[in-house]
């Protein structure tokens, strides 16, 4: 006999759909020198040059519209913690650029774990420079309890 | 810096690519504020305690981060990196000093760059492994 699921039927119903593009975010030299130094990075390339490259995974850190913030899932778990992270960098993001983000809700299942129930959610999110370019994708998995 | 070469890398190969930490609870407080992820367990230490959690807990993307940031020193200030993952297997607490270590399971030799696929472990100052992960570099040949 299958278990019920934890997965409540609007959320379900999310499953396949997008956020749409956010609202465009601005690449600025202030924000990668907090990045840079919250993850205590000494690269000049950084801070220093005339045009400062953005660390590798910077959109997750500073894009936050179109993402997957933007669900309102409402499990019934609320305890979240990150399963992982799985990134595509398709193309570098420099000081200047505008960026926006969309994410799709991949997947929402849930399964029983050594310590109880846990919903397992997986996104997808892509971001794209002024140009239209795609840059970067980003899958998130994310664990709530 | 050197820039690190294809030439550089057999399979097989295990290395070291870098250190940080000890990460503080301003480095964290840093993380929180430009993300915008302010899940209390990563700054508010009596809510990480409430839901049984040691102390607060290093967000994910952060050790990413720093895993990146390393990785990109290691390869010689060039940007290497086509894709990246990490699986979150364990907490850290502020205080921790993370090793970054990888091992070369596969490297293929093209016309003009070759490509490394590498596992990677993210290992504390206890010695154990809280995160692993999986990069695939791409870099230029020697000469």
């Amino acid at each position: 006999m299958s278990e019920a699921s934890l997965i409540p039927p609007h959320a379900a119903a999310l499953v396949g759909t997008s956020t749409g593009r956010g609202a465009p975010k601005l690449v600025d030299r202030n924000t990668i020198g907090q990045f840079a130094a919250a993850i205590g990075s000494g690269n000049p390339g950084f801070t220093q040059s005339a045009s400062v490259a953005a660390p590798l995974s910077y959109p997750i850190y500073n894009v936050p519209s179109g993402t997957d913030r933007d669900f309102d899932l409402q499990l019934p778990l609320t305890r979240r913690v990150r399963g992982g992270d799985d990134c595509e960098f398709i193309a570098p993001i420099q000081e200047g650029d505008t960026l926006t983000a969309e994410t799709t809700l991949s997947e929402a299942r849930h399964r029983k774990g050594s310590t109880g129930d846990l919903i397992i959610t997986t996104f997808e999110t892509r971001y794209y420079n002024q140009r239209g370019e795609l840059v970067m994708i980003e899958r998130p998995t994310g664990v709530w309890r | 810096m050197a820039m690190r070469a294809f030439d550089d890398c057999t399979v097989g190969q295990e290395f070291e690519f870098g250190r940080r930490g000890p990460v503080t609870t301003e480095m964290m407080a840093r993380w929180a504020a430009g993300s915008g992820d302010f899940n209390p367990i990563h700054y508010d230490r009596t809510e990480a305690l409430r839901q049984g959690l040691p102390d607060v807990i290093i967000a994910g993307p952060m050790k990413f981060a720093m895993m990146l940031d390393c990785l990109t020193d290691w390869a010689g200030g060039q940007q290497p990196i086509r894709k990246a993952k990490t699986r979150y297997q364990g907490m850290d607490v502020p205080g921790t000093v993370f090793t970054f270590h990888a091992t070369v399971v596969s490297a293929d030799r093209g016309a003009t760059t070759g490509t490394i696929n590498l596992d990677i472990r993210v290992v504390n100052q206890k010695g154990e492994t809280t995160t692993v992960g999986e990069a695939t570099l791409e870099l230029p040949l020697r000469g």
